[in-house]
């Protein structure tokens, strides 16, 4: 099982790049379920594959179809114009392919000196470290994007809510559980998340048109020579940007496209192709270096890494006990999954964009069924069939009435992260009271 | 004719067995050692015949009440950790002989330290280190009574899990852990051990019974077991000589206990009893 979910990593991040709207987050806790069956040395090289796999492919779309999948895409499309009218996109494919090879593997060699050197700093694991990240991570949830600040506030409070009621064993006494069994077993994550955020999110995709309906380009060849300097300079950027929490992931293409720009300020093709080679480069290589304070630290500096974190946490797993076969995993892995990427995306990409726009609205249905499916396993499993589906359908039509309205991310973040919060709160108190 | 009585009886008892599968309830977390071991257990039962039902509940207090209005055959994991005393909502109190089927491991708890604080500095009247545990009331329970007993006023620092508590032993965060994992620090020389809360031989880590023969809590080990409801005797009886004979032959049973330096229970009803009652009554 493990071995087909890490094949079907590139496969998975090739559908959330180009599919809008379908991101890694929304990915990752449609395939919860599965995902928490999966070893964490599987888990985490699944994850970086994914995400690898996505960032190509959101750019294969942007360039091909002129689609923004992902932000992260945004150079991609920005110099679309000049290389179609080049005819040189097939070029431009090749290109981006091996940029993202190349951000990755100089990313990778500078994790694996990080990690071997982070082994030494076992002060970074302190409570009081913990909590400056999470007080950063909380910041950054208060400032979320889709929602005002005090939408933000309200939903932050909510998750956390949520996340504590049941029988907290640090006071020994229970919250909000109106003397009900099942209450004091807490409230499941799992139908909270995917009823309150994924249903309403895929119902939202499934009523909009199919965006894949642009006349493909990817026949006209035109040759030159691959921008070397621009891939290692973007790989530089994409690694450093991949260590800020939060936003590095986000802003690390367009930094490197505007890095770029300095150096290659042509329209020509040769510096258009030279700034979109740097932006990919740093793409990956910013996918690979947040992996960084991740294995060695367990800290999430990506949205989509706290599902992971939560996964590897109810597994037990901690960053003390990343092992070098657990690297070597990830780092063979990412090789493999990136040239896989890159192949498919190069050969079979107007074959597989045609078939995501024919069966766009039933890959859709096929989710929301599957998510309905996942949480009656997952009740059936701990006896408690009915509990997490009335709590799925509750969350489900709140998160649907105000879909138009609220994004529930940051509710979903707290959520997720209110077992650490509450632990780390009541750790400093202890410490220093 | 007695063979063949025996075989007939075996037949139908496996018939029944598989026709009407007996739940298991694991109130503990989807992958600790609880559901871990009870797993091993209930597969290697199945390759002999038996069916189960198992449900990884992570909630003690639907466990407890699915238990007590269960009205077939039934098996719950349960410890002396899990709702230690009448004051806990989902307190069950120690299984009867009849009902206890077999213990699934114990682990005791070790105090070690990865600062070279020797025994004479940590028992020194009026010391004060900070104790890393695991969040379970009886933990604390635990060190308080002995800061009385030694006169000393060690603080407890509390952590969800062992893991967590690996992490902040290794960040040096606290000065001793009280946990099961000290034995595999101590096993790998980067701590050292002062003392074992159980009687039970682990790495020749001395037992706090010996060097304090009167404090309050001299032997302790988190016991989990398996409590049985609903069975006839002859069926319940046949469950545990099965039972028992997995766990003494089961090769990966026996290596999941040693990797965690957990020690092997006794073996036999009567002892199993005598251990889960004497422990039940110091968590209690």
């Amino acid at each position: 099982m493990d071995l087909l979910l890490l094949l079907l990593a590139p496969t998975i991040g090739i559908l959330v790049g180009l599919m809008p709207g379908l991101g890694p987050v929304f990915m990752l806790l449609i395939l919860y379920p599965m995902l928490n069956m999966m070893s964490p040395a599987v888990l985490i090289a699944f994850y970086a594959v994914m995400i690898s796999a996505r960032d190509f492919s959101g750019s294969v779309a942007a360039l091909c179809f002129g689609t923004l999948g992902e932000v992260t895409s945004a150079p991609a499309l920005r110099e679309r114009s000049i290389i179609v009218s080049y005819s040189a996109t097939q070029q431009a494919l090749k290109d981006t392919a091996r940029a993202s090879l190349i951000g990755m593997a100089v990313s990778l060699v500078a994790m694996l000196i990080c990690l071997h050197q982070g082994q030494a700093w076992p002060m970074l694991f302190r409570t009081e470290v913990m909590a400056v990240l999470l007080l950063v991570t909380l910041t950054f949830v208060t400032v979320w994007p889709g929602n005002r600040a005090m939408i933000n506030l309200g939903l932050i409070a909510l998750g956390w809510m949520v996340g504590s009621v049941g029988h907290n064993m640090q006071t020994g006494q229970d919250f909000l559980t109106l003397g009900n069994v099942y209450l004091a077993g807490g409230i499941p994550i799992t139908p909270v998340i995917l009823g309150v955020y994924a249903v309403p999110t895929m119902l939202v995709i499934k009523h909009q048109p199919s965006p894949l309906g642009i006349a493909v380009d990817i026949n006209g060849y035109v040759q030159r020579p691959f921008a070397w300097v621009a891939a290692l300079r973007g790989s530089a950027v994409g690694f450093v940007c991949g260590l800020v929490p939060y936003i590095g992931g986000i802003i690390t293409s367009n930094l490197a496209h505007s890095v770029e720009s300095k150096f290659n300020r042509q329209l020509s093709l040769q510096h258009s192709l030279a700034r979109l080679t740097a932006a990919e480069a740093a793409n990956n290589a910013s996918q690979v270096s947040s992996l960084i304070p991740f294995v060695l630290l367990g800290l999430a500096v990506q949205p989509s890494e706290l599902v992971i974190l939560d996964i590897l946490a109810s597994h037990g797993w901690r960053a003390t006990n990343l092992d070098w076969n657990m690297v070597g995993l990830v780092a063979v892995s990412l090789l493999i999954g990136c040239v896989t990427v890159a192949w498919v995306c190069s050969s079979v990409v107007k074959q597989l964009l045609g078939w995501f726009q024919k069966y766009y609205n039933a890959i859709v249905s096929v989710l929301i069924v599957l998510l309905t499916a996942t949480v009656m396993y997952q009740g059936w499993r701990s006896d408690q069939t009915w509990y997490y589906m009335l709590v799925f359908v509750v969350s489900g039509v709140v998160g649907w009435i105000a879909a138009q309205r609220v994004d529930f991310m940051p509710l979903v973040l707290v959520l997720l992260l209110e077992n650490q919060l509450n632990g780390v709160i009541n750790r400093l108190i202890q410490l220093y009271s | 004719m007695k063979s063949i009585i025996s075989f007939v009886l075996t037949t139908m008892v496996c018939f029944a067995a598989w026709a009407d599968p007996i739940v298991v309830h694991i109130p503990y977390s989807q992958t600790g050692n609880a559901q871990a071991l009870t797993r091993l257990l209930t597969t290697e039962l199945a390759a002999r015949g038996w069916a189960f039902d198992v449900r990884v509940t992570h909630n003690p207090r639907l466990s407890q009440a699915t238990f007590n209005s269960a009205t077939r055959p039934f098996l719950l994991t349960w410890g002396n950790d899990l709702a230690e005393s009448e004051r806990d909502p989902a307190y069950l109190p120690p299984p009867s002989a009849a009902e206890l089927l077999t213990i699934v491991y114990m682990v005791p708890r070790f105090t070690c330290t990865t600062k070279h604080i020797t025994k004479q500095d940590f028992e020194r009247r009026g010391a004060s280190y900070t104790i890393g545990t695991i969040v379970l009331p009886f933990d604390e329970r635990y060190i308080l009574a002995l800061n009385q007993h030694l006169g000393t006023r060690h603080r407890v620092i509390k952590y969800n899990n062992s893991k967590e508590i690996e992490l902040a032993f290794a960040a040096g965060e606290v000065d001793f852990v009280f946990s099961s994992i000290g034995a595999k620090w101590q096993s790998q020389s980067q701590a050292q051990c002062l003392y074992n809360s159980s009687t039970y031989s682990v790495l020749n880590i001395p037992a706090i019974q010996d060097a304090h023969p009167h404090f309050e809590y001299r032997d302790f080990a988190a016991v989990t077991y398996l409590r049985a409801k609903n069975f006839d005797a002859v069926t319940l009886e046949r469950l545990r000589r099965d039972i028992l004979d997995v766990q003494r032959n089961l090769a990966s049973y026996v290596q999941y206990q040693q990797r965690n330096f957990n020690p092997m229970p006794p073996l036999t009803p009567a002892s199993q009893f005598q251990l889960v009652k004497s422990y039940s009554e110091v968590t209690r």
